[in-house]
């Protein structure tokens, strides 16, 4: 299959590192990159980009040939601006055209006009939701095949993060195109990630297909007086209040429910919250 | 070629602090300077501190607008980026120089100066290349640390320069003979003066690179 | 075409697509041999993931219900009898299931339930 493979990936801060980070992306899918914040999605994504240095292979695999991955070819969305402030959308238009060789400027033009965003706007003095469909478009209009988006529909209001996932769903009526999206806000990815990537304090904790990863884990409650009956080495985080415990099992883990549990819904954002609590 | 494209989107960045009211204080203060001193020297030098006050802004922008990560994700390697900003301050310091001669030579109609032309003449490449040789010992530290701490860390080499040229005055006699020797061998000392400024520019120009490319954004 | 998707229904979704586009392939809503969307234009005007919808159409290829023809698109498979018939015999065997069920719960005899399924027959399909 054709993939962008990220192999042995390591960086190392003084308060965090990535330790041998493994995993593919499938090309002309979307695969949701999920974790919580400051467990390694940036860090992992920047590797990619090669904005820092990492140690480890990242290549864009097609059939027999291997090659580096080129950012030519690469749309991203990042919290971290990359536009001058003081940059109005028609300067914008300027830099990308000096600084993509396939620049589509009708392309550009025709998004900021969908999305609504006047010409005159310095990128300073746009909100973050008109800053992150500026980006869009931008990532948009220079014949990408890869989407890199980085959280961008945090403090997106529903709606337009609908228009964003849609805007995101055209994009891959094409099956040569990409994307990984790496957010905390599961129900988009409900709507259309087809892989998951879950990353925990720097390291890889699953990678599958969606449904797979999603049916990986297992939710299980019980009553305070029945804790401590299940097999520690299956639960994998636990949440007690006053009147009951929730588990975080590995499904494979648990060949029969004891009687005193129950079985509740699995969701990723059960897996996000359980995964590593109160163990 | 991708160097160029570091210029150009250089100068887009810095665009908007290219403004009519910093030209305005540029042509204001050289006039004051020029007149009062009645040196055409005074009328360059005070639009080459502008120049070199330019010099640092594709720093500053770069560092608090991300436009550094943005020639990364347009695949520009390190060493382009480098090479584009020295072809910027070069090509900024010598739009300076004739910007500046221009101007003491329309002051000059009003308020007449001593040998005007001729001491514009020698006076330009001086101190053009004092201004190039200032930006070439900045830019490694702007390139290794960015604007904001670099600006402070800049402010070292230009104290050791100052308190060299204090020194250099204890060596009078001496320096007056070499003065001499240089004003007597023309050529020589245009040679020599040349290759000091080369070696400046090529370790400028490497330390540049090392220290750049190992940067992360 | 109709495919409604309920979420949080306890049928995963790419089941329920399956048999959305079963029924109307069955009910004859599309007829034989015409195309269907893509498998991305599907998962887009849905609202799923790719993968859902892949998963549903390679379960009705196997199933023998729609064909796939590289490079041409999705087509309802030309429908022979045999396999509606099958369908609609699923269909019969699940309801007569759930009659059944009932009757016993009232305590119908067999034979009074085959009396009152001849006199049904007889009575229902005049009416129509």
């Amino acid at each position: 299959m054709n993939k962008i493979e990220i192999k042995n990936l390591n960086k190392d801060y003084h308060n965090f590192a990535l330790k041998n980070v493994n995993f593919s992306i499938p090309k002309g899918y979307v695969t949701g990159f999920i974790g919580r914040n400051g467990m390694g999605k940036t860090t992992t994504i920047k590797s990619i980009l090669s904005l820092i240095q990492y140690q480890g292979d990242i290549l864009s695999i097609h059939g027999d040939e291997k090659a580096n991955l080129n950012n030519q070819k690469i749309g991203v969305i990042m919290d971290d601006s990359f536009l001058a402030k003081d940059w109005n959308m028609e300067l914008v238009n300027q830099a990308m055209k000096v600084g993509y060789d396939e620049w589509e400027e009708n392309t550009y033009w025709k998004f900021l006009e969908k999305f609504h965003i006047d010409k005159k706007l310095k990128v300073k003095e746009l909100s973050r939701g008109m800053k992150i469909k500026l980006m869009l478009s931008i990532a948009l209009s220079h014949n990408a095949e890869l989407l890199i988006l980085d959280e961008p529909t945090s403090g997106l209001d529903p709606s337009m993060r609908e228009e964003f996932v849609e805007v995101i769903s055209d994009y891959m009526q094409d099956d040569k195109h990409t994307v990984l999206f790496s957010t905390h806000i599961t129900q988009d990815l409900e709507t259309i990630a087809d892989y998951i990537v879950f990353i925990d304090n720097g390291e890889i904790v699953l990678a599958l297909e969606k449904e797979e990863f999603i049916h990986h884990f297992m939710i299980l409650k019980c009553g305070l007086e029945n804790q401590n009956t299940l097999d520690s080495s299956a639960i994998l985080g636990q949440k007690k209040t006053k009147y009951n415990i929730e588990y975080l099992v590995k499904r494979d883990a648990i060949h029969e429910i004891p009687d005193e549990y129950v079985e509740d819904e699995i969701t990723i954002d059960k897996i996000m919250i359980l995964y590593g609590r109160e163990k | 070629m991708n160097a160029i494209k570091v210029f150009k989107l250089d100068l887009l960045s810095i665009k908007p602090y290219l403004t009519i009211k910093n030209l305005i204080i540029l042509i204001g203060l050289g006039t004051l300077y020029g007149v009062l001193s009645k040196n055409p020297s005074f009328v360059l030098a005070t639009v080459q501190m502008f120049a070199i006050l330019f010099s640092g802004y594709p720093f500053m922008v770069g560092e608090e607008s991300g436009i550094d990560p943005l020639y990364k994700l347009f695949s520009i390697s390190s060493k382009d980026v480098v090479k584009g900003r020295y072809l910027l301050a070069t090509v900024s310091v010598i739009i300076m120089l004739v910007v500046g001669v221009v101007m003491a030579m329309l002051i000059g109609i009003a308020y007449p100066m001593e040998d005007l032309f001729y001491s514009l003449l020698l006076a330009a490449p001086c101190i053009g290349l004092i201004s190039l040789i200032i930006i070439f010992i900045e830019y490694p530290i702007y390139f290794k640390y960015g604007y904001k701490k670099g600006k402070t860390l800049t402010a070292v080499p230009m104290l050791l320069l100052a308190i060299g040229a204090v020194c250099s005055t204890y060596f009078h006699e001496s320096l007056k003979s070499i003065v001499q020797f240089l004003v007597m061998n023309p050529f020589m000392a245009m040679a020599v003066i040349c290759i000091i400024f080369f070696i400046i520019v090529v370790f400028s120009l490497k330390l540049s690179n090392k220290l750049y490319a190992r940067r992360d954004f | 075409m109709k495919i409604i998707l309920i979420n949080g229904s306890s049928t995963p979704l790419y089941e329920q697509i399956k048999n959305a586009i079963k029924e109307n392939i069955v009910g004859n809503t599309v007829s034989s041999d015409a195309q269907l969307p893509s498998v991305r234009q599907l998962s887009k005007e849905l609202g799923v993931s790719i993968l859902t919808v892949k998963k549903a159409y390679d379960e009705l290829e196997r199933e023998g219900f729609i064909v796939i023809r590289q490079g041409l698109g999705t087509f309802v498979a030309t429908m022979n009898q045999d396999l509606l018939k099958d369908e609609k015999q699923k269909d019969i065997e699940s309801h007569l299931l759930e009659a059944c069920k009932i009757a016993k719960t009232i305590n119908l005899s067999k034979s009074e339930l085959t009396e009152l399924f001849n006199y049904i027959y007889e009575e229902g399909t005049e009416d129509e």
